[in-house]
């Protein structure tokens, strides 16, 4: 560093200044502690019917917080994670069909996998200065083109999908338990609590903070020497891979997995509404809004398949999920334009 | 050798020669003063070397190195700093946030970040909304974040797109002097200005640019005296 620079800017400023404090991290890892202690005894409390709503909202709650890392974050809108969603269903249905290989591995496969595919894609998107809707669009059509060629690979069973064969015995190197075990929560319970305690690092750190300058001015960041590319791709690498890991514990939890429940429109719209409606680019947000969608989509489940009198003509009816989804987000967008948490927050600090 | 030397830059938009094969140098510790019509490059020009536009010709040389057709990440790094007329907040950030994105580029530690970012505040005398939201700044708060951004870079040479514009007068008195100082301490400065009479206060020399092309340079009252400056500026009629 030369004087040249230097005098101007001599750092006078104690490190101990008032105005340096910053706790925002520190209370996040303490939300997350208690949220901790709260998800430990959880399943203890839980009747068989509730627990498969509680991994049904633990499964959205990993997507939406992975979802959101690239988009709420990074600023890039993904439409299409059901790609990475579906990178990791099938990942470990055919590596533990076809070479009996644990879950755990299939895990870390399905990470490296999606965080390379999706940075490419984002890479394809950004180098061609996709942004927005366009590159919303753009990621919609990558993960249906991943849904037609799995519908015509052979060696992933075409339309038929997996299942997944049952064990005699419980195992934990083979992720599978007998039915209205415990560790089907205490698992995805885990991988969230560890994701949401890599956001609140992420969040913090310098890359952190680029990504998020990155999204606010593009042009700004760049101008200030931030490879905005780079950092980007770096939010969406750890995104994919995220989604990724909620795709190997469905097909362990669900014994089953099929083209539509794994790479499905659906599914990326599973992965956004409960980021939408929680709060997008906050740290909460994503976990407060599964926890609102989740019940939800089991309820909804459990009427298509059981209505009372009055409702009888809906018996087998498909896409009401999405039709809820749909009205309650376009609630959302109307009154919490910042979602629950979001909106909350900001009247709270005021 | 001179801080920047930029010799025959030109940019053509389809038809259009926005920057029309300039020659300019800066010395160290050197502070020019551009001048212009509307329209007549200046802000281009400041894109080109910062790396927001890719020259058609010509070349950049910065302390030695030719950085012709960096990315504009890369020219920052190198320590050749730009600021924007229109102000560009990272909107979801505080104030400290925002400079401390611009000190991040000396470390990797948050902690260190934030308080190089507090000095460059004081510097430049934000300190009345180290921790308030960007969007509650006015205007003159808006130019000085910009101004801090920049300087948490510790640029060798900054260039500054009209950071007067839209100021009322009891407002660029401040800021003209905060320039003075930064100057005075060492700063090598470009600087792209409309309001004359912080441009004869502060640069060394005068570049005056008209249609792309470089009009006139040199020592700041002979050029403001020169008849083709008067013409371009005024129209014939007063040359």
């Amino acid at each position: 560093m030369t004087d040249t620079a230097a005098r101007p800017l001599h750092p006078h400023v104690a490190a101990d200044d008032p105005r340096l404090r910053d706790r925002s991290a520190l209370r996040s890892y303490a939300v997350l502690a208690g949220l901790t202690l709260l998800l430990a005894v959880v399943p203890l409390l839980l009747d068989d019917q509730s627990e498969t709503i509680a991994v049904r909202t633990l499964i959205f709650a990993i997507m939406a917080v992975g979802w959101n890392l690239m988009s709420g974050y990074g600023g890039m809108f993904s439409f299409g994670h059901a790609a990475f969603f579906g990178i990791g269903a099938y990942a470990d249905a055919y590596l533990l069909v076809e070479h009996q290989i644990s879950p755990w591995i299939a895990m870390v496969v399905a990470a490296v996998l999606s965080a390379a595919v999706g940075m490419l894609i984002a890479w394809l998107c950004l180098r061609y200065k996709l942004a927005g809707a366009y590159f919303a669009l753009a990621t919609f059509a990558f993960a249906q083109m991943f849904l037609l060629v799995v519908q015509n690979l052979d060696f992933l069973r075409r339309t038929e999908g997996f299942n997944v064969p049952i064990l005699p015995e419980n195992s934990m190197w083979m992720l599978q338990f007998e039915q209205g075990s415990d560790l089907y929560i205490w698992i995805p319970a885990i991988i969230l609590i560890l994701a949401l305690a890599g956001v609140i690092a992420f969040v913090n750190s310098r890359s952190g903070q680029y990504v998020q300058a990155s999204r606010d001015d593009e042009t700004a960041a760049a101008s200030l020497g931030i490879n905005v590319l780079r950092v980007r791709l770096i939010a969406v690498g750890m995104s994919c891979a995220l989604t990724s890991v909620a795709g190997v514990f469905y097909t362990q939890y669900y014994f089953f997995v099929g083209p539509e429940q794994a790479f499905g429109s659906a599914v990326s719209i599973q992965a956004i509404i409960p980021a939408v409606i929680g709060g997008i680019g906050t740290i909460w947000g994503p976990l407060i809004g599964a926890v609102v969608v989740g019940p939800l989509s089991e309820l909804i489940a459990n009427l298509l398949r059981d209505p009372p009198p009055f409702l009888e003509f809906m018996q087998g009816v498909t896409g009401l999920d999405v039709a809820v989804y749909a009205t309650l987000l376009i609630a959302i967008v109307l009154f919490m334009p910042k979602g629950i948490y979001g909106t909350l927050r900001d009247r709270w600090r005021r | 050798m001179s801080l920047l030397q930029v010799t025959g830059l030109t940019k053509n938009f389809a038809g259009l020669t926005a920057v029309d094969d300039v020659d300019v140098t800066v010395e160290d510790h050197e502070f020019l003063g551009i001048i212009g019509p509307n329209g007549a490059g200046k802000t281009t020009l400041f894109s080109l070397l910062a790396g927001q536009l890719a020259p058609t010709r010509g070349a950049v040389v910065f302390e030695g190195t030719d950085i012709t057709g960096w990315s504009a990440d890369r020219v920052a790094r190198a320590g050749l700093v730009r600021t924007f007329q229109l102000m560009r907040p990272f909107e979801s950030m505080s104030v400290l946030e925002n400079v401390a994105i611009a000190s991040h580029s000396h470390t990797r530690s948050r902690r260190e970040a934030r308080r190089h970012a507090l000095a460059v505040i004081e510097r430049v005398q934000l300190e009345q909304y180290v921790n308030a939201p960007c969007g509650t700044l006015p205007t003159a708060g808006l130019k000085r974040l910009e101004l801090a951004r920049a300087l948490a870079l510790e640029p060798r040479l900054i260039l500054l797109d009209e950071v007067l514009a839209g100021l009322v007068p009891a407002e660029r008195a401040p800021m003209i002097d905060l320039l003075r100082d930064l100057h005075a301490d060492g700063l090598s400065v470009m600087f792209v200005e409309h309001i004359m009479a912080a441009v004869l206060a502060l640069s060394e020399r005068l570049l005056v640019m008209h249609e792309g092309a470089e009009l006139a340079l040199g020592e700041p009252r002979a050029v403001v005296a020169d008849p083709a400056v008067v013409e371009a500026y005024l129209g014939e009629d007063y040359a």
